[in-house]
């Protein structure tokens, strides 16, 4: 696992001309290989391309779209910009809470889902909105998200 | 006949995909396909078709689904034109009241397609400026006096001139597309509906300020357009649009994507040069300014989508007819988002000049229910709320500015009076507090400072001098912070304490919410008159607050009651009733 | 280097033009505000105070970052400015989780220095402790003996084991060095009569005989102390100890008169007129009465009464059966006062619970241990009288009812129960009050006490000073005797001196939302106590109870100290901006940021929770040792300056070179020495050229008593890690080190031997002899 790991990251960063000006591109590739930043990942990035981890890190801890902790197989992500608020995107993140059972950012016991609140999706049109992996859902009601969730843990009981 | 189907993000989360594959199956065989397009803006009624006969008759259909999609399909292949679904012409008339430049290719040309692009015109304005020359081509966006459309309207030749001016064998251009407004997704519409436009934009942007490197800092966010503007550039280069003597020219040109990562302040110039250097992207005093020292140290001119898409425009029809439109100050076209408690909401593009309730009532429509309106919403986390009694105010960067909002990048968020002002106040604090950099003191914790005080009010428990404390931090943290970012953070609170101060105090002092919105002071009641006993609304509360005997009236355990007005919503009966203040 | 003419503040100044605006104002002899500025490392413009208006921009720039050109006209202070600065501060103030001073500091009505001296102690520096105690505490070895120490009350150690022994401690040092006394500065020719030689009294005459003050204190009595001496059992406090520690005084020029009475031998207004100043602190010494019927019977007494008669080696026979009534400290002394006189059931009545008693726990404990009754919730209704003697107390048996006003459950009468107990002698201890009848001039409080402002102790009457149980809420414990006296004495000066009087502190910042999580994994030690003499040994003498602790106790003792105030307290660069602007962290309060303190690091203490953000740390870590050891984590609010995975300092790859700590404004970054505490000290900073290579790098040397504390390199990072710290260790050695704590020690002091070029190989080399190049 952790050699097959140090091998991807070592083909991504081969990736970049100048790994350190493409960090971000190199934490992006890094993460979507392995649904997360992991402290090992940093020190394989480290020894590779000599960026000391505590840069690594202080990026990756700045930008939103980096996590430092696993996600579920399933990752919602409930929009909260200015039209889904407006139209009652707080609600829909209550529902998936309660749904779910966990606390923001967290990830369920079955490795299954995990949840986060995100910056405007750009689906404003459809607000309320939220995303499960690459899957955008709109015009979001409590019973809808209820259901969309039920959907997916019928279809993975399966 | 053609089928042009609204082919961008929003459009395939409304379902695009299931009226393609409907659209596919009907046509296989018949020599006729699906073109994908952008969105075209109709945001309301998506997924959206577009029909064109080959008289050139123009249908559009909305709202569709797998078994509307095919049978329009089906009927229009045996020639007749189905009025199912299609747009009213009241609806039509969102797309008739606007003047599109930004948006012109937008759900007309395949975005996939270079071949579509040049059909439509493309890349005759590159021909032009290689031959204009870098003076010419920036006396011509001079006289067009196009200004930036990222937010803060500051005029773009200068901008052009001053990264020309610096000496340096390597200069760069770098679109900002890291649109971070949480309300505005123009320039998602346009990467995904007509990347080439921007493209185009950022090579003339290079010949005028002498740089041979594009960058596009791209959210990463919107993949799609991500992918359309990878396919773009691919295809820019087969047909020899890009790479070294564009054109038999000695122009050279190449062009890189970066995926920005989630960070709003990146919107900031130097925060958004930080990040492309592979740094967090923290702000840093200006000057000097990126046309001195920008990435890699060198000149760099940044400029925002949509102004780049206005570029091409310009330098085809000349800057005079682009300065021809809008007002004194501000010339041309500007695109808003519409969304919000809007009956059409969507992208709108108009002229300088016109009024906000043009665009919100002329061209969307108005309110959904026909709610009344209170405000409207414009420049996002760094703008301000305008209320319903000054929305004659006519769009142009200093109409805007004197009511304490900003253009910014064009979203609109209509509100109505469901919509609590306190709350979106706390909204918007909320979202700036945590993209806040936390370089600077009166960013870093004046915003939080003032976020808790609302998150107080909202929660029943402010008190006298809260809302003044509010402005007092406000005005520190503007004249205090490092960016851009923390100068207009506090405008939403500024502005909707200006127009909206009865709310806070209503909130504050009496405790009461008056859109009913904020939970800690409202309660749900069931009308013992109208309530026929059905259990619905018990069924439906997810944490067992209702209990009652069925065909007679239920009642509802206020503590219990997590106020997620799901029982609200299921009664078909109208007997559940939301209060705030007096009578809780 | 090219120089311009700027304008700063209409004054011409030749400026640098590869210098920042912000430097080139500060070389000018222009001081403004700045905490993210240092000249070595690049500008970062983040604290947001050197904000300055430069003519033609109408909004403020940061002068950091701001570029000087000819000509330039700059504005350092506008009113908009320094709102702009006070807000600011106040945000910054708003998230220091930091206490510049321990609580025990905080809550010691004299603000005693008890960091400084526990930590003294832990160090075996004894002497010194004894000093820092005297700066504010004339009678440290009695009130060590008697406080009932409030600032043991606030000791975050309570969340752990117990209290660090405050009190004890200072008994300890202050037995240890009875005859200190501070210098006295020279006389200044002004007189002052102090009234009253108790606690109040000598601790004012004591701080203006430190001032050059000729003092006069007049005294009622025989012999000084006050309650000290008379209301305080001697196996309690000896009469020998209060002796030596007042005889220190009068020695160091205080006059004490005796058998002077107010009101009889002289007046205030007569002392008035013959002194600059005068201070009235005469205490309460009426008791109350039981207020019931029968209370006059002769053999009732009150409790002060009896103590005094004691005191003055009266033995009174009270008979078998002894009742008193009182639920405080003198109700206390009293019914273990009256088990030495000879009684066999001493009892003591009180209205409320344990729970409730005002008397110290401990005090409680004693009582009970030497077998004094406690009769609860009982208050006396009628003292049966037979012959004119006391035969028995009767009580109304009550009940807990609700909450009063003051928070404590109220007693209520259970209708119809009331018992009877027999006595041979009834003590009242229900509290004192002033003998007021005797003072002139004043005016009173409806309590019949002398009103007196909070700040300046002066009376209604210029130039009168009053403190101690005389004043205001009347009788309290005697180290806000003493605390009167010392702040009245401050008073009495500025008041002598035209100035306006000062508040008893400045502004500090407090960390007042502290987790105990925080302490999680501090090594268990529990809290030592006094020895005490066994219950049999202590009931038929008035022998001392409690022992002082023992050297090695004390030692011990004081190492429990979790040195909760800030090390950099002297050095803070936010404190005084803080201070000068008003910025209350009150102004804009709300969430701290806190994190635990890594003290994992054998020369660096962090505490991010004082850390503001200015980065300098981060800057510094870059540029000068360019490791990059520490970098910002996440964003925003809860940014916050760490190491690679928040490993402790000690832990990373830090090479100590010290730029962090030294570019650090605040206590977030601090060097501690290998010494057990580092007491927070006024320092001394020299000029210092280090000879331990060839380099000859120049420092600020800082010094505490003569003890090199920290070495600050002229030039961030143009130094070893040897010449910064080696004359630290060497100066602060503690022998007792651990093997492993030395070695780490020796690694980290090799950190960056690349600078070092002198003869010996350090790798060669032992601690030992590292401290003794």
């Amino acid at each position: 696992m952790s050699d097959n790991l140090s091998q991807q990251v070592s083909s991504i960063i081969a990736k970049y001309e100048n790994p350190e000006e493409s960090l971000i591109a190199v934490l992006q590739d890094v993460q979507s290989v392995q649904g997360y930043i992991s402290e090992f990942a940093v020190k394989i990035i480290t020894e590779l391309t000599g960026i000391p981890s505590s840069r690594i890190m202080g990026v990756a801890s700045f930008y939103a779209g980096f996590r430092l902790k696993p996600v579920g197989k399933y990752r919602i992500m409930v929009c909260m910009g200015t039209a889904c608020h407006v139209n009652g995107a707080e609600r829909i993140g209550d529902v998936v809470k309660r749904v779910l059972g966990i606390e923001e950012g967290d990830i369920t016991e079955d490795g299954l889902f995990s949840w986060e609140e995100v910056a405007c999706l750009g689906c404003c049109s459809i607000a309320p909105a939220m995303m499960i992996n690459e899957t955008a859902y709109g015009k979001l009601t409590p019973d809808k998200v209820q259901s969309i969730i039920a959907t997916i843990r019928e279809e993975e009981s399966r | 006949m053609r089928f042009l189907l609204g082919y961008g993000s929003c459009g395939i989360a409304s379902g695009a995909n299931d009226v393609l594959s409907s659209l596919e199956e009907v046509l296989t065989g018949t020599g006729l396909c699906v073109e994908k397009v952008g969105c075209n803006g109709l945001c309301f009624a998506e997924p959206v078709v577009e029909l064109i006969t080959d008289d050139g008759e123009s249908v559009i259909y909305g709202r569709l689904d797998r078994a509307s999609a095919k049978a329009l399909a089906e009927e229009a292949l045996k020639g007749n034109l189905s009025d199912k679904n299609r747009l009213t012409e009241e609806e039509l008339g969102f797309l008739k009241g606007q003047t599109r430049i930004v948006l012109s290719g937008c759900g007309k040309v395949n975005p996939e397609s270079i071949a579509s692009y040049m059909e439509n015109g493309g890349y005759t304005a590159l021909r032009k400026a290689l031959e204009m020359g870098a003076d010419g081509v920036i006396s011509e966006i001079e006289k067009s006096g196009l200004r930036g459309r990222g937010g803060a309207g500051f005029p773009t030749h200068i901008k052009w001139k001053s990264a020309r001016a610096s000496r340096s064998e390597e200069k760069y251009i770098v679109c900002n597309a890291d649109e971070g407004d949480p309300g505005a997704f123009m320039d998602r519409a346009v990467l995904e509906g007509d990347p080439h436009r921007v493209l185009e934009g950022m090579m003339i942007a290079g010949i005028a300020v002498g740089a041979s490197v594009g960058i596009i800092y791209v959210r990463a966010e919107y993949p799609l357009a991500v992918k359309r503007l990878n396919l773009a550039i691919k295809e820019m280069r087969r047909e020899g649009v890009l790479g070294e003597n564009i054109l038999g020219s000695d122009f050279s040109f190449d062009f890189r994507i970066m995926m920005g990562a989630g960070a709003f302040v990146c919107g900031e110039e130097t925060a958004l040069l930080a990040s492309l250097g592979g740094n967090r992207g923290m702000p840093v005093t200006k000057p000097p300014f990126p046309a001195q020292k920008g990435f890699r140290g060198k000149p760099t001119n940044i400029n925002n989508v949509e102004t780049f898409a206005n570029v091409p425009w310009i330098i085809e029809n000349g800057g005079e007819s682009f300065a021809g439109m809008g007002t004194q100050s501000s010339k041309g076209t500007k695109v808003f988002a519409l969304a919000g408690k809007v009956k059409r909401g969507g992208l709108v593009e108009v002229p300088m000049g016109l009024t906000i309730k043009d665009i919100v009532f002329g061209i969307c429509g108005g309110i959904k229910e026909d709610k009344c309106i209170k405000a409207v919403q414009m420049g996002g986390p760094s703008g301000g709320c305008i209320p319903e009694n000054m929305l004659d105010t006519i769009i142009d960067y200093e109409n805007i500015a004197r009511t304490g909002a900003i253009m910014g990048s064009g979203g609109m968020i209509v509100m109505d009076e469901d919509t609590c002002m306190v709350d979106m106040a706390k909204f918007f604090m909320d979202f700036t507090s945590k993209e806040s950099c936390g370089k600077c003191v009166p960013c870093r914790i004046g915003t939080t400072r003032m976020l808790e005080i609302l998150k107080r009010i909202c929660n029943g428990e402010g008190q006298i001098g809260d809302v003044e404390a509010l402005v007092e931090l406000g005005e520190g943290i503007k004249t205090g912070a490092l960016c851009g970012l923390g100068n207009s953070a506090p405008n939403p609170v500024l502005t909707t304490v200006k127009y909206f101060r009865n709310e806070y105090d209503a909130h504050i002092v009496d405790k009461c919410c008056p859109a009913k919105k904020c939970t800690s002071l409202i309660s749900f009641t069931i009308r013992e008159d109208m309530c026929k006993g059905c259990s619905l609304c018990s069924k439906k509360c997810p944490v067992g607050a209702i209990s009652g005997v069925v065909k007679s009236p239920f009642v509802i355990d206020s503590d219990k009651c997590i106020r997620c007005s799901q029982c609200l919503d299921s009664c078909k009966f109208g007997a559940i009733e939301k209060i705030s203040g007096e009578g809780m | 280097m090219s120089k311009v003419n700027i304008f700063i503040d209409g004054k011409e100044f030749l400026a640098d033009s590869e210098k920042t605006l912000l430097d080139n104002i500060l070389e000018s002899g222009k001081y403004i505000p700045h905490l993210c500025h240092n000249k070595e490392l690049e500008s970062y413009g983040g604290c947001g105070l050197c904000l300055v208006m430069v003519d033609g921009i109408n909004k403020p720039l940061r002068a950091c970052s701001t570029a000087v050109r000819e000509g330039m006209s700059v504005t350092t202070s506008t009113p908009a400015i320094e709102k702009s600065r006070k807000a600011t501060l106040s945000l910054i103030m708003s998230d220091h989780s930091g206490d510049c001073k321990a609580p025990c500091f905080m809550a010691c009505p004299t603000h005693q220095d008890v960091q400084a001296y526990v930590g003294l102690i832990a160090n075996g520096q004894v002497k010194e402790a004894v000093e820092v105690i005297k700066k504010d505490n004339p009678l440290p070895a009695s009130i060590g003996r008697v406080c009932p120490h409030p600032c043991e009350e606030k000791c975050r150690r309570k969340h752990l084991e117990g209290a660090v022994s405050i009190c004890a401690l200072k008994r300890y040092a202050a037995d240890s060095y009875i005859d200190y006394m501070p210098e006295c500065r020279a006389r200044i020719g002004k007189r002052i009569a102090v009234i009253g030689a108790g606690p109040a009294g000598l601790s004012c005459a004591y701080f203006l005989n430190l001032k050059g003050y000729e003092v006069t204190v007049f005294e009622a009595q025989e012999r000084a102390g006050g309650m000290l001496r008379y209301g305080i059992p001697a196996y309690r406090l000896p009469k020998d100890v209060l002796d030596k520690e007042i005889d220190a005084i009068v020695n160091a020029g205080v006059n004490i008169v005796y058998n002077k009475w107010l009101g009889k031998d002289f007046t205030v207004e007569s002392l008035k007129s013959e002194y600059d100043a005068v201070f009235v602190g005469i205490g309460a010494w009426s008791a109350w009465n039981l207020g019931c019927k029968g209370d006059d019977a002769q053999n009732v007494m009150s409790g002060i009464d009896l103590l005094y008669r004691v005191a003055n080696g009266e033995r009174p026979d009270l008979g078998k059966n002894v009742c008193v009534v009182g639920g405080g400290n003198t109700a206390i002394d009293a019914v273990r006062t009256a088990v030495r006189l000879g009684a066999e059931n001493v009892t003591l009545v009180y209205r409320r619970t344990e729970a409730e008693m005002p008397a110290e726990a401990e005090e409680i404990r004693d009582a009970k241990v030497e077998g004094v009754n406690f009769h609860f919730l009982a208050a006396p209704v009628e003292v049966e009288v037979c012959d004119g003697r006391a035969v028995a107390l009767k009580v109304q048996n009550m009940v807990l009812g609700e909450p009063d006003a003051s928070g404590r459950r109220s007693p209520v009468p259970v209708e119809g129960s009331i018992d009877s107990i027999p006595c041979d002698t009834i003590i009242s201890a229900i509290g004192q009050k002033v003998a007021s009848s005797h003072i002139d001039m004043l005016e009173l409080t409806r309590k019949q006490t002398i009103s007196v402002d909070e700040t300046s102790f002066m009376t209604s009457v210029e130039g009168v000073f009053a403190a101690g149980d005389v004043i205001n809420k009347g009788a309290d414990i005697a180290i806000r005797a003493i605390a009167g006296g010392k702040y009245a004495a401050i008073a009495i000066d500025s008041y002598l001196k035209g100035e306006a009087f000062k508040p008893h502190l400045p502004l500090y910042s407090v960390n007042d939302s502290f987790n105990p999580d925080v302490l999680q994994g501090t090594e268990q030690i529990n809290r030592c106590e006094a020895e005490m003499l066994p219950a049999q040994e202590r009931i038929n003498n008035f022998n001392q109870v409690a022992h002082t602790l023992s050297h090695d106790v004390a030692k011990t003792e004081a190492s429990r100290c979790l040195e909760c105030g800030c090390s950099s307290v002297y050095t803070c660069e936010l404190l005084p901006l803080a201070r000068d602007y008003g910025a209350f962290s009150s102004i804009y309060s709300g969430k701290k940021r806190s994190y635990p303190k890594d003290k994992s690091h054998p020369f660096i203490v962090r505490d991010n929770s004082k850390c503001i953000l200015c980065g300098q740390c981060v800057r510094a870590c870059k540029e000068i040792s360019h490791t990059e050891n520490l970098g910002l984590f996440g964003r925003g609010f809860a940014t916050q300056p760490v190491t690679a995975f928040s490993l402790p300092l000690g832990e990373s790859k830090c090479v100590s070179c010290g730029a962090c700590v030294i570019s650090c404004p605040t206590g977030a970054l601090s060097f501690k020495t290998p010494a057990v505490k580092n007491p927070p000290l006024p320092i001394e900073e020299s000029d210092f050229v280090c000879s331990l290579c060839g380099r000859k790098c120049a420092f600020k040397k800082r010094t505490i008593n003569g003890r090199t504390v920290a070495m600050l390199p002229e030039k961030l990072g143009n130094s070893c890690s040897l010449g910064m710290f080696q004359p630290v260790i060497r100066d602060n050695f503690n022998p007792d080190m651990s093997a492993g704590e030395k070695s780490l020690l020796l690694e980290h002091l090799c950190g960056s031997l690349e600078m070092y070029v002198g003869d010996a190989k350090p790798e060669e080399l032992s601690l030992e002899d590292i401290i003794n190049l």
